[in-house]
């Protein structure tokens, strides 16, 4: 077995050749791919968790406003029901208010008609009986003296009134 | 008998015609395989001859960056990529055929006397012309490589102390001899012993009937062994590189 300088020469030159096609042709576009894959599966990796927190977020968003909701229609709820329960106690207090001014008020009518009546009463009373006892009594009592005595029962009977 | 090599002398360079013919045979089946693999590249679902290459790569980038880390090894793969493939292609040459030839009257163009025959189909490894070129080509390129940092480089031959020079030396002529002398050895070796086991006795004078089981056991042997030598240099090869490289250390 002896070296073959020529066969050593073609050898080299001819894998130096190999060598440079197969990195610009095969090698290359091969570590482009697998490099570009690797990115790609990153980038999905990276994007997968980003939609994720969003979500998370979005999600935990509308759990707060849902919340906040109920909280709000309850106190809206709240308000309303003591609005309505004030309103109920006013107007019930106005027409106890007005109720009983107007019973006061009927109440005095009726106590001045019946002063009124009473002293029309009075006076018809005393005409009659001055009338009356006029006739009755003639001249036996003077109109001053009987005058006096009616008066005096209209007292006592006033008192008793 | 030994088989004669197809020998031209050409300006005084003796050129082996079977060895040079199925090199460039091998390079090219390289190539077209190569060239096959990475045409219309499916990123999401690779499949065939693309998913074989791509393991062979991650592979051989995983050796890569073992010995010198990510940076480098992005540099060193292609390299490495295609010496496991074309010496793995080359070990695997000879083994389905062999095409011998015989010439009584020779062939005086090539060298061959007459009663010669022969074996046109041989392994380009085989031959320690081609394998010794390969390794001189990674040694160069290590050397050249580790003489960019030449202060760093010349002070590592007087390590650990000034006198281990030539063993230093000799380290460095040793690692070019094996990494040619190993593949050639092991790839001729196994070449050599099924011409042997051809030779032995054939039935109707061509059908190797009386040793086929020896022939497949040992083929079965040649086709890991050559496996097995192909990883070895290409591991070699990437760790001679990554000893010379600036930021190594060991």
């Amino acid at each position: 077995m002896e070296l073959e300088f020529g066969t050593a020469l073609v050898q080299l030159v001819s894998f130096l050749i190999l060598f440079w096609f197969l990195r610009k042709y095969a090698w290359g576009p091969l570590t482009k791919m697998m490099k570009d894959r690797q990115e790609y599966i990153e980038n999905q990796i990276a994007a997968a968790e980003r939609g994720r927190e969003e979500a998370e977020r979005v999600l935990e968003e509308h759990r707060k406003l849902v919340e906040k909701a109920r909280q709000d229609a309850h106190e809206w709820m709240e308000n309303a029901r003591r609005t309505s329960e004030r309103q109920a106690a006013e107007i019930l207090a106005g027409a106890e208010a007005e109720a009983r001014r107007l019973k006061e008020q009927a109440l005095a009518e009726i106590q001045s008609e019946k002063e009124k009546a009473l002293a029309e009463l009075r006076d018809q009373v005393g005409e009659l009986s001055v009338l009356l006892a006029g006739r009755i009594l003639a001249r036996e009592v003077d109109a001053q003296k009987h005058r006096q005595l009616v008066e005096q029962a209209l007292a006592e009977m006033g008192d008793r009134a | 008998m030994e088989n004669a090599h197809p020998i031209i002398v050409l300006w005084g360079l003796k050129f082996n015609v079977a060895t040079i013919g199925m090199s460039l045979l091998m390079m090219i089946i390289v190539a077209v395989l190569a060239w096959m693999g990475t045409r219309q590249m499916s990123m999401r679902s690779p499949r065939g001859l693309q998913n074989v290459l791509e393991g062979l790569y991650s592979f051989v980038r995983g050796l890569a960056e073992d010995m010198m880390g990510p940076a480098q090894a992005a540099k060193y793969t292609p390299l490495a990529l295609t010496l496991i493939v074309y010496i793995f292609i080359c070990n695997m040459s000879d083994m389905p055929i062999n095409i011998i030839t015989k010439h009584p009257d020779g062939i005086p163009a090539l060298g061959v006397e007459p009663g010669q025959s022969v074996n046109w189909w041989v392994a380009p490894t085989a031959n320690v012309s081609v394998t010794m070129t390969m390794s001189l080509m990674v040694i160069l390129l290590s050397h050249g490589l580790g003489l960019k940092r030449p202060g760093r480089y010349f002070k590592h031959y007087f390590e650990p102390y000034f006198f281990f020079l030539p063993l230093n030396i000799l380290e460095e002529v040793a690692k070019f001899l094996t990494l040619g002398l190993r593949l050639f050895g092991n790839i001729f070796a196994g070449e050599v012993l099924i011409a042997v086991l051809l030779g032995i006795p054939m039935l109707f004078g061509w059908l190797p009937i009386a040793n086929v089981p020896t022939l497949v056991i040992w083929i079965a042997y040649s086709i890991f062994v050559g496996t097995i030598q192909s990883f070895v240099f290409t591991v070699l090869t990437l760790v001679y590189i990554s000893q010379k490289l600036p930021h190594e250390s060991h």
